[in-house]
């Protein structure tokens, strides 16, 4: 699948940056492409005397589109948190597994609920936080406006943040988030602020780049038919714990509202709320 | 500083800033609203310090210039130096007014009407 993938992403996203026998042989690709894996052995955490979460095993594997749903307070955020370094666990280990089967040190970046830009920094720069420090500024600015365009919003590169409509500027985040194209992305209910059509929207888009860059993705929302709209495999998390792990291998790109897809997420509400 | 978003401060660290970075992106510029509003406010308590100093106890200067003019009942120049000061005073704060906008055209209330 990803050779028929590959040369769309490359002019899309590249533009002149990649020399044609880059796409024959990849160089940095070959980890890129494929994402990390992920795997949690009894993964605790308690704010104070308070367990969010207790005991979660779980086994991701690279490039897998992973949803995690539950009723608010069940833990998800946190284990997202968890992943992206912004909490520790209390008890337990994350280890991120790359293609030899060994940890490894991952490039992960997450996608808040808001989408957290700088509003003093314009849309390029804001773009440019997710290449860190450093590196040419031709280099930086060639693969900012690839990630705008990945987006579709390379004519906003010199707009001010606090000119932007909402999906513009959480797909600026996302944006934001691919610029360094990382293994690892964590979504925390990216769209739960958006309209509903600019849900349906962003769904199709972040749908769209998981599927260009392979990446591992791990989706947390609240939204029972988007997870299994865009899933590989849908997880419910209840009280801290897995209460139900259902892989979700309808074929992409997924109709809405299709007979089957919403008798699942009919089977996973019951199970939320049992 | 306390006004800066924790969330966006979350970012920063999330997308590896850290010490000086973080300040330079983030907690700085998001301070620098209210920096203004205390340099301008400080900078009228400064200008009616100044004033009062001067007048009451300086043997140089506009004040002392503005005190002896009325001393010797010329209205000139007690009028002159009320206009000197009411002209440093406008200039000091138009000097902070324009750097504000300068550095804060990020933000929607300097924001001039869109193009578009």
């Amino acid at each position: 699948m990803s050779e028929i993938i590959n040369p769309v992403r490359k002019t899309n996203a590249w533009g002149k940056e990649i020399e044609p026998e880059f796409s024959v042989r990849p160089v940095r690709e070959s980890n890129r492409l494929g994402g990390v894996g992920i795997r949690l052995s009894g993964v605790e955490k308690s704010f104070g005397n308070v367990p969010v979460l207790r005991g979660i095993d779980l086994e991701v594997p690279a490039g897998q589109f992973l949803a995690i749903v539950g009723k608010s307070g069940c833990g998800k955020s946190t284990l997202l948190r968890l992943l992206v370094g912004l909490d520790e666990a209390t008890g337990g280990r994350v280890d991120f597994i790359g293609d030899n089967g060994r940890s490894v040190a991952a490039n992960s970046r997450i996608v808040f609920q808001e989408p957290r830009l700088l509003p003093w920094a314009k849309v390029g720069a804001n773009v440019a936080v997710g290449l860190g420090e450093g590196g040419a500024k031709g280099d930086r600015a060639g693969r900012v406006r690839a990630a705008l365009s990945e987006v579709q919003l390379t004519e906003k590169v010199n707009e001010w943040p606090a000119r932007l409509s909402g999906g513009q500027r959480q797909r600026v985040a996302l944006a934001r988030a691919l610029v360094s194209r990382p293994d690892f992305l964590a979504l925390d209910e990216p769209l739960g602020a958006l309209d509903a059509l600019t849900r349906i929207t962003m769904q199709g888009l972040v749908e769209r780049v998981w599927r260009e860059q392979k990446f591992t993705a791990l989706f947390v929302t609240h939204d029972v038919g988007e997870a299994v709209a865009l899933a590989d495999r849908v997880i419910v998390l209840d009280e801290g714990r897995i209460a139900l792990d259902v892989a979700v291998d309808h074929e992409r790109p997924r109709k809405r509202g299709a007979a089957d897809l919403a008798a699942l997420e009919g089977d996973l509400l019951k199970a939320i709320f049992a | 500083m306390r006004n800066v978003d924790p969330q966006l401060i979350e970012m920063g660290r999330v997308y590896g800033m850290s010490g000086w970075t973080l300040f330079r992106k983030v907690i700085f510029p998001g301070a620098l609203p209210s920096i203004f509003v205390g340099l301008r406010f400080s900078l009228g308590i400064m200008w009616l310090t100044l004033i009062v100093a001067e007048s009451m106890a300086a043997s140089s200067g506009i004040g002392h210039m503005a005190n002896q003019a009325r001393e010797f009942m010329m209205t000139d120049v007690v009028v002159l130096a009320l206009l000197i000061y009411a002209l440093l005073g406008k200039l000091a704060d138009w000097i902070a007014k324009t750097l504000e906008s300068l550095t804060l055209q990020w933000h929607p209330a300097f924001q001039k009407p869109s193009k578009a």
